[in-house]
């Protein structure tokens, strides 16, 4: 008898997503994650409907105390952030259409080319200090790629030659339509591909960035937000995503954490002994899409919960209260 | 001394002698032992001749601070009270927060060294350097709020006072020192030993400043913990707002909050002994250490009395480890112990222990007669008037208190039942079940003083995702750190800092604290290093008293018995492996004595 298929989209994909890691490949890893390469990779973020300036000015003051890649905020912040940081390499960075994407397009462009000539405008030090994070309409990609496309191609051009990330909501996507939206926001000329606004149904997991990073190869930016709050959890984001030493580039891989500071403090606590970090290993279901299912749509969870039954880690599932 | 952190004195009192001087602290000691748990180790490790009775007077009592206590960093105000245990004959540092180890550090002295015994009851007032030993006749017998009141009438309302209350004087073996009335430097029996030598407290003040090397580095470290505490969510949100019994209900979560003498890890009516439930009803303040920006400690206050507290484990071993649901009645059992002077966990536990030994009928007739009549009640699981009861006995060292004042190994093993105390090495074993959370059973296994989560507590990675995650049920990776954790407690123990700042920190940040303190360069691995020489000093410091390898272990219910419900269902402990890779990691011989490779490297002599 045939073995029955998990569903006609896993055929050929490995049952089992990525959430086991080779230890010396972390330990690698690890010490490549210097306290500056680490600073250089973070998207410090704080995008919360309560969030008052003075969190701003912290957020701010870490940023270049550390040196971050960029700060990451909401569009309203665009008449103070720039003169925070001003005089500094860190970047601004504003999310647009954010978290649900469902604006028109006409309105994403004009979010985004307000901000841009805003910033530029209170910073005064010329294009290049900014960045755009956009959020797809998720619904319309699923059934016209062509419309996705257009969203992301109006938002580059309104950006005007600065870095543009798009988040394309990966926990609402099967697989393969991961891949395809990965492919989409190169092609369409954006910088980054990112998983997640951190408000949607997932967080980052190591499966769905290394399938990004497959989809758009080492040449693009791929970038990690949801959850990330551990420096472990960015060195397994960094093995999925980012593992040639190459890749390691602010233009080539980025984490978005509102817990920047948390990161920088655990990967200390590792680089104390990181051969026993590493050997101490996670429970796999919590960093597995197919253990995040509960939100989701039913076909794409479905999908999810087909491959757990059949996952060598199954035992954990007995009860989700790891 | 030219380092700083220290004030580069000693204060020795003698007090079958009654005879006070003073002395240098030796350089080394300072720099390979740091002060708090390392000092008073090193120096019971090179006076305390082996094997003596603990309640003799040859036993030390060691008073000692660390360098960073009187700095200004944050959350270090704690101290240590380093002796012998009556409890274990083991090795005790026994840790307590509050006011005093910044008025002990501001006396002076490094550290207080109490020898003898006195031949009357008396305290120790030291006063900026200046110390003197008063009669103690008009205060022997009080509770531990009613002395601390008339000592500081006594000497000055600015002075700090470390007690012990009727449990200390009477012999009980978990007597705890209390100071500020309600906290304790509680396990092991540090109350017991002060009690035998007839020193009711020691009451301190002082105006010397700790000083510090290298100001600007300070400062520069000082600020960068403190942000981190200030953002850390475990020292941001959860311990400010609920204290440590927020615990209750995540760690029942977990299917493993020991209930009814660890026979389940999953107790249905948690959430009525919650941190949640007791601030919802009974909490009245925050309290916390001088220079803590937590403040997770509760004032609380029941229907006739006030106090503070109970903290997690104790509403855990008054409470779901006895069975008993009543948060108010729990809450009374806490004050009974704060105020007469005992630890709450071994207390809870020996209950407990004495619960199961009803129940299973394990008691002779006349025996569970002469509890009944003492009691007013039986001493089933969940009679909560019998724990508060017990715990009135207890600290008087009364009726069937007596039993209990023994511990539960001594308990249990009367009633030819030693397999149902659930301790190591005779310390009763804290709130977490060894079957839910692998690593802690090697740390209870293996820690210096007996049943001790503190000793490292690991269930930071492996319940509270800090500093990340770890598979709780895995054994792959354990034995490396609960190495690390051993080791890094130790120096925390050892710098005057609260262990809770292990949610916040990491070796860096002790590092940049010390160094800039002290002046000498350090770094994260090389303070891991300093606490590794700790370690190993208690190690040796049990051999000599003739602990084996065979002392490191656990009751044999963990292997033998799974856990009946709850997320932890199934599970038991497969110890021996552990150990082994443990043993091995430490550079330890199989026989679990420091290879002479090990101690050369730590610079120890055996």
């Amino acid at each position: 008898m045939a073995e029955r298929s998990l569903s006609p989209d896993l055929d050929d994909q490995p049952t089992v997503p990525l959430v086991e890691f080779p230890p010396q490949d972390l330990v690698e890893i690890v010490h490549r994650l210097t306290p500056e390469k680490l600073a250089s990779l973070l998207d410090a973020t704080d995008l919360k409907a309560d969030t008052q300036e003075p969190k701003i000015r912290k957020l701010a003051e870490w940023a270049l105390d550390y040196g971050f890649a960029s700060l990451c905020v909401n569009p309203v912040e665009v008449d103070l952030l720039p003169k925070l940081l001003k005089g500094s390499p860190v970047k601004e960075c504003y999310v647009i259409d954010f978290p649900l994407g469902k604006s028109s397009i006409e309105s994403k462009q004009r979010q985004a080319a307000e901000v841009v000539e805003r910033s530029r405008s209170v910073r005064g030090e010329g294009p290049g200090k900014l960045e755009l994070d956009m959020v797809i309409n998720v619904g319309r990609f699923k059934r016209d790629a062509g419309y996705a496309r257009a969203e992301i191609e109006a938002v580059v051009e309104a950006g005007d030659g600065e870095l543009v990330k798009v988040i394309i909501r990966s926990g609402e996507l099967t697989e393969e339509e991961i891949v395809q939206a990965s492919a989409l926001v190169k092609e369409a000329g954006a910088d980054f591909v990112k998983n997640s606004t951190g408000m949607d149904v997932m967080g980052a997991t190591p499966e769905h960035l290394r399938l990004m990073r497959e989809a758009v190869g080492p040449d693009m930016g791929v970038k990690a937000a949801g959850g990330i709050g551990d420096a472990m959890t960015v060195v397994r984001l960094v093995y999925a995503a980012a593992r040639e030493p190459e890749l390691l580039d602010p233009l080539r891989f980025r984490i978005g954490t509102s817990a920047p500071l948390t990161i920088m403090a655990t990967m200390d606590w590792i680089r104390t002994n990181p051969e026993a970090w590493v050997e101490a290993r996670v429970i796999p279901c919590t960093i597995c899409p197919s253990g995040q299912t509960s939100k989701q749509r039913r076909e794409v969870r479905e999908i999810y919960i087909q491959r757990c039954r059949t996952c060598p880690f199954r035992r954990y599932r007995r009860d989700k209260d790891f | 001394m030219t380092r700083g952190g220290y004030h580069g004195r000693i204060l020795r009192v003698d007090l079958s002698q009654r005879k006070a001087s003073t002395e240098p602290l030796a350089e080394d000691l300072a720099r390979d032992y740091v002060g708090g748990r390392g000092l008073g180790s090193a120096m019971l490790w090179q006076e305390l001749p082996a094997k003596i009775d603990p309640l003799s007077p040859q036993n030390m009592l060691i008073f000692v601070t660390g360098p960073l206590n009187g700095t200004g960093a944050a959350l270090s105000s704690r101290y240590e009270v380093v002796t012998k245990s009556p409890l274990t004959n083991t090795i005790l540092s026994a840790n307590s927060g509050g006011r005093f180890p910044i008025a002990l550090k501001r006396t002076g002295f490094d550290a207080i060294i109490l020898e003898g015994a006195a031949e009357k009851p008396c305290y120790l007032w030291v006063d900026d350097e200046q110390a003197e030993l008063r009669d103690a006749s008009g205060v022997w017998g009080l509770d531990t709020h009613r002395t601390t009141e008339r000592l500081l009438q006594e000497t000055s309302a600015q002075a700090a006072v470390a007690c012990i209350g009727p449990a200390g004087e009477a012999g009980v073996l978990y007597a705890s020192v209390m100071n500020e009335m309600n906290r304790a430097a509680g396990r092991g029996g540090a109350g017991c030993v002060m009690g035998s030598k007839n020193l009711k407290a020691v009451v301190v003040q002082g105006s010397h400043k700790t000083p510090v090397a290298d100001p600007e580095g300070f400062q520069e470290a000082r600020k960068s913990a403190l942000t981190m505490i200030s953002e850390a969510p475990i020292t941001k949100n959860a311990l400010k707002e609920y204290g440590t019994a927020v615990l209750i209900n995540i760690i029942n979560q977990f299917g493993a909050l020991p209930t009814r003498n660890f026979q389940e890890g999953y107790f249905p009516d948690a959430d009525s002994v919650s941190g949640e439930t007791l601030k919802e009803l009974l909490y009245e303040r925050s309290v916390g250490c001088a220079t803590c920006s937590v403040a997770c400690g509760r004032g609380t206050r029941t229907a006739t009395r006030s106090g503070e507290g109970p903290e997690y484990e104790t509403m855990w071993a008054l409470g779901p480890m006895c069975g008993v649901k009543d948060l108010e009645l729990i809450t009374e059992a806490n004050y009974n112990c704060n105020e007469l002077g005992f630890d709450t966990i071994s207390a809870g536990s020996t209950i407990a222990c004495a619960m199961e030994l009803w129940e299973r009928g394990y008691l002779d007739q006349a025996t569970r007669d002469r509890i009944q009549d003492e009691l007013g009640t039986d001493l089933r699981f969940g009679n909560g008037q019998a724990v508060l009861r017990c715990t009135e006995l207890i600290g008087r060292n009364e009726g069937f208190g007596k039993d209990l004042a023994q511990g539960s190994l001594r308990l249990a093993s009367r009633f030819g039942h030693a397999e149902l105390s659930m301790s190591v090495k005779g310390l009763e074993l804290a709130a977490y079940d060894p079957r839910g959370f692998k690593s802690m059973g090697l740390a209870y296994a293996t820690s210096t003083r007996g049943g001790c989560h503190l000793r490292a507590y690991l269930i930071g990675p492996e319940a509270l995702a800090t500093p990340y995650a770890v598979d709780r049920f895995a054994s792959a990776g354990k034995a490396a750190l609960v190495i690390l954790y051993q080791d890094l407690s130790a120096l925390i123990d050892s710098l005057g800092l609260c262990l809770f700042t292990i949610f916040a920190l990491n070796p860096e940040h002790y590092a940049s604290l010390l160094s800039s303190v002290t002046g000498e360069p350090l770094d994260g691995k090389q303070i891991l290093g300093i606490g590794e020489r700790i370690w190993n000093l208690e190690r040796l410091f049990n051999l000599r008293e003739g602990f084996t390898s065979e002392d490191d272990t656990l009751p044999p219910r963990f292997s033998q018995e799974t856990l009946p419900r709850g997320h932890s269902k199934g599970q038991t402990v497969d110890l021996d492996p552990l150990l082994d890779e443990y043993y091995a990691l430490r550079g330890w011989e199989t026989s679990g004595v420091p290879g002479a490779q090990k101690l050369a490297e730590l610079r120890l002599e055996v």
